[in-house]
């Protein structure tokens, strides 16, 4: 017990004397700073590394306008995409409902390579779908073509409307039916509600939703590099694998970088306007309008076409190109399992420096902020920012090359989704009100034990919910891996990439659908926990 | 005619009935407080009448038409009755002029925001227009959603539990303010609450409900002093029940005395005992002092009663007094 202390009325007061927990505050710090390491790096390059003359600043405006082009579509296809399909969810009956609530998240399965290359061969021009039409309509009808930059973000927004279809689908369902309900008694219809107060109300989620979807759109490369569309991200990586010039890769990835640092600031902002929602404290079973006659088909219809678009189609043409082909089977044995290997291996690492943040920094921004920005991040740019402190190592002649490469691997991924396993465990202990650790002390736990049996039960389930996120995107990875993979290690996405840039498609079709395989019920059970969540009830 | 009749209406929710036969006439110009306690189906009674959710038996009539009836379900916007939500339900991407001024599509563009601002002058809010709702206190809420429901000259204005969010003494400022606004604005006013003090404070005509029925409708002082039966006695105020133990010349006899009128049983306020005199022999076994006055619980004949007498010349515990019931505050059922 530390002395009473004097106020200035003369009352003593007792001061909490709670042991702090420097070590834990610290190891949170340490497991932060790692997110920016990589970051860091890539500033020093782009400004220490002299410019050269492989790519030209003319290519790198091309691709910048690109990639905004790229995301202003995206952006828009997936909110319209997203947002109508959890209005239709949440707030109506018809057939099916209840399976699409969770079905349409399904697309977050299917890595955005493998419907580029699925669409990719379904739209050729010598593919069956124009062949068909072509033969019963006698002319060209289909003047769209995939390989361009419209087909990328047609691919892109049918890849990541999910984003978008989550968090809409929460804020939806968190919105107080009053506000619904006194927008009628005030003249308003249904679609007016919808409109004038339900929309503006979502407005936040639907940005930082889209604004996922765009920094997904940022950060990917196998589709948009299949589809012959050159962004930033491909630059960063061609700039790196063909050129040999860290330098450039860096210059461009900085500008990547602070896409990323203004999208996330985007999605913190409107997270921020999200207690719109929590300003009614009542919660009233919604009340959902049974769609009758031609408008429940239309909704059912709406609701399958996004999902056959997201997965289906391509998983499906994926698979009968597939099984006209015997694979090899040995290889993607292999590849599939490194893939599994990095797979929960990146989760567990990536779970538990979420967690120690999460214990350690409970409450304070700076760590979360900082975490975020490596989510924010492309897998491209981390890697490339990894690459410089690693071949400081490797001239040092530190190690094995697979075993830190594999680290490295590793590294690359805990930084770049530590952010995604923090929210679920942050939410979890949400929980945990300061009362209830006060009831444990009052109990007779030490803060340690408080934590112990109070904390960690309560954040066990959401520390899996974490575990299983990062394990879907780390399936689903390809630039990072491609750049920091040791020799001869390839992913399930690595194998994908080569057989389909040398239009192997049919093989490249296996890898593909193995991560589907792999990352679906993942998914699944991810998306109907979500779904079966609803306040009020 | 008056502005708003059910007609036994009906809500199930599963097998459970909500609202179960409620008959009830709102008119025009006048407040109607519905009272009842928690559970009893009152707000859902609110709520289907104001067309938020589907009737699944009998009708409901405003101004002479059929808006909730066996196959007919007028859609609430289309009913020009106002809701004012216990929870405010303001929009908080809008600001207070623009919630008060949200339901006047019908208006010119240009006129919307005038006409918002007078709204807002009748509850004294004029110069909180621009502000958003999140900034205001419970009150200004309070006034704003009555603002905003009033807007569109509703022949009817209901309100759910609408001073049930606010404490004290403020509540009794923003009551007086409400109500003065609904004089003000002349529509059949229907107010839910659990609160019969204020019930009776506040009413013109006052409706008892219970377990999803009308008790009783009238007068609140009728109500008050002649229920029509034990459990309408009940939801306004404390009530003995006392078993008439004789009928003796027209008088009900109990263990505490005797009132005009025959019956099984016979409901005495604590006021309705009245100690001193020639009355029944009874003992104080309790004592609690309530400020201006003390309960006291006597006991006589097997049967205990609660007594509610002046601070002045109380008895103590164990005493032993003489009571009588006063019949102005007594029934016999």
């Amino acid at each position: 017990m530390t002395a009473p202390a004097e106020t200035p009325f003369g009352l003593p007061v007792v001061r909490r004397n709670w042991p702090k927990i420097p070590a834990l505050r610290l190891a949170a710090l340490l497991a932060a700073a790692l997110a920016v390491i990589p970051l860091l790096a890539v500033v020093w390059l782009a400004l220490t590394r002299p410019a050269s003359a492989d790519i030209p600043p003319e290519l790198i405006g091309r691709y910048a306008a690109t990639t905004a082009v790229l995301a202003v579509c995206v952006a828009v296809g997936t909110a319209v995409l997203g947002a109508t399909a959890a209005w239709l969810v949440v707030m109506h009956r018809f057939p099916g409902r209840d399976v699409f609530a969770w079905a349409l998240a399904l697309p977050l399965a299917a890595p955005a390579f493998a419907l580029a290359y699925a669409y990719a061969d379904l739209f050729d021009v010598a593919g069956p779908l124009r062949m068909f039409l072509r033969a019963t309509l006698g002319f060209e009808a289909l003047p769209f073509e995939i390989r361009s930059l419209p087909g990328a973000a047609f691919v892109l927004s049918c890849a990541f409307y999910p984003y978008v279809y989550l968090t809409a689908r929460a804020a939806f369902v968190s919105q107080s039916v009053c506000a619904l309900e006194a927008a009628r008694t005030l003249g308003s219809s249904p679609l007016d509600a919808f409109r004038r107060v339900a929309l503006p109300l979502a407005r936040p989620a639907l940005a930082a939703g889209a604004a996922l979807a765009v920094m997904e759109t940022l950060a990917d490369y196998g589709a948009v590099n299949f589809l012959g569309v050159q962004t930033l991200t491909t630059g960063v990586v061609r700039a790196w694998s063909v050129f040999g010039a860290p330098g450039s890769s860096a210059r461009l990835a900085l500008i990547l970088l602070f896409a990323a640092a203004v999208l996330l600031w985007v999605e913190r902002l409107n997270r921020a306007g999200e207690s719109y929602g929590a300003s009614s404290a009542r919660w009233r079973t919604l009340t959902e309008v049974p769609l009758v006659g031609p408008s429940r088909w239309l909704a059912s219809g709406f609701c399958l076409l996004l999902l056959i678009a997201g997965l289906l189609l391509p998983a499906g043409w994926l698979a009968y190109r597939a099984l006209t082909y015997t694979p090899e089977f040995d290889r993607i044995l292999r590849a599939g399992s490194v893939s599994l290997g990095l797979g929960v291996g990146g989760a567990a690492v990536t779970v538990v420096l979420a967690a120690v943040i999460a214990f350690g920094a409970r409450g304070q921004k700076l760590a979360q902020r900082v975490v975020s920005l490596g989510y924010a991040t492309p897998g491209a740019v981390m890697a490339v920012g990894l690459l410089a402190p690693a071949s400081l190592l490797w001239r040092g002649g530190m190690g094995n090359g697979v075993a830190m490469g594999l680290g490295l691997l590793v590294f690359a991924y805990a930084a770049r989704l530590m952010a995604a396993a923090l929210e679920p465990i942050d939410a979890g202990l949400a929980r945990v009100t300061p009362s209830m650790d006060r009831a444990a002390r009052t109990l007779g736990e030490t803060e340690t034990g408080a934590v112990r049996r109070v904390h960690v039960p309560l954040a066990r389930g959401a520390l899996w919910t974490a575990g299983l996120l990062v394990f879907v995107d780390v399936m689903k990875e390809l630039p990072a891996t491609l750049i920091l993979r040791p020799f001869n290690f390839d992913t399930l996405a690595v194998l994908a990439d080569r057989y389909a840039s040398d239009e192997r498609l049919a093989e490249a079709a296996w890898p593909s659908l193995l991560i589907v395989a792999a990352a679906a019920p993942a998914v699944i059970f991810l998306s109907r926990r979500v779904a079966k969540s609803r306040p009020g009830g | 005619m008056s502005a708003i009749e059910v007609r036994g209406a009906r809500r199930l929710y599963g097998k459970k009935a909500a609202v179960d036969g409620a008959s009830l006439n709102v008119e025009a110009g006048r407040l109607t407080c519905l009272l009842g306690p928690s559970g009893c189906g009152k707000s859902t009674l609110l709520r289907l009448v104001a067309g938020l959710e589907p009737l699944d038996g009998g009708e409901i009539v405003a101004e002479g038409r059929i808006v909730s009836g066996p196959h007919i379900h007028i859609a609430p916007e289309e009913r020009q009755i106002g809701f004012v939500f216990q929870d405010y339900a303001l929009f908080p991407h809008l600001t207070v002029a623009q919630n008060v001024a949200f339901g006047l599509t019908n208006l010119p563009r240009a006129q919307r925001h005038a006409r918002a601002l007078a709204e807002l002058e009748r509850v004294r809010l004029a110069d909180r227009a621009g502000a958003w709702p999140n900034a205001l206190s419970g009150g200004e809420q309070q006034r704003v959603a009555l603002a905003r429901a009033l807007a569109r000259n509703p022949h009817a204005i209901l309100l759910d539990e609408p001073f049930s969010g606010l404490d004290g003494r403020l509540k009794a400022e923003v009551r007086d303010a409400a109500l003065e606004a609904l004089r003000d604005a002349g529509a059949a006013a229907l107010i839910v609450t659990h609160d019969a003090e204020e019930a009776l404070m506040m009413a013109d005509d006052l409706a008892l409900m219970q377990a999803g029925r009308i008790l009783q409708t009238g007068a609140p002082r009728e109500c008050y002093l002649k229920p029509a039966s034990m459990a309408a006695a009940r939801l306004l105020g404390e009530a003995n029940e006392l078993p008439v133990t004789r009928l003796d010349g027209g008088m009900a006899c109990t263990a505490f005395g005797g009132v005009p009128g025959s019956g099984a049983v016979v409901m005495a306020r604590p006021e309705a005992l009245v100690l001193g005199g020639e009355g029944a022999r009874a003992k104080v076994t309790a004592a609690r002092f309530a400020g201006g006055y003390v309960m006291l619980t006597l006991f006589a004949d097997q049967e205990t009663a609660t007594a509610r007498v002046p601070v002045t010349g109380a008895p103590g515990v164990g005493d032993e007094v003489r009571v009588h019931l006063d019949p102005a505050f007594s029934a016999v059922f």
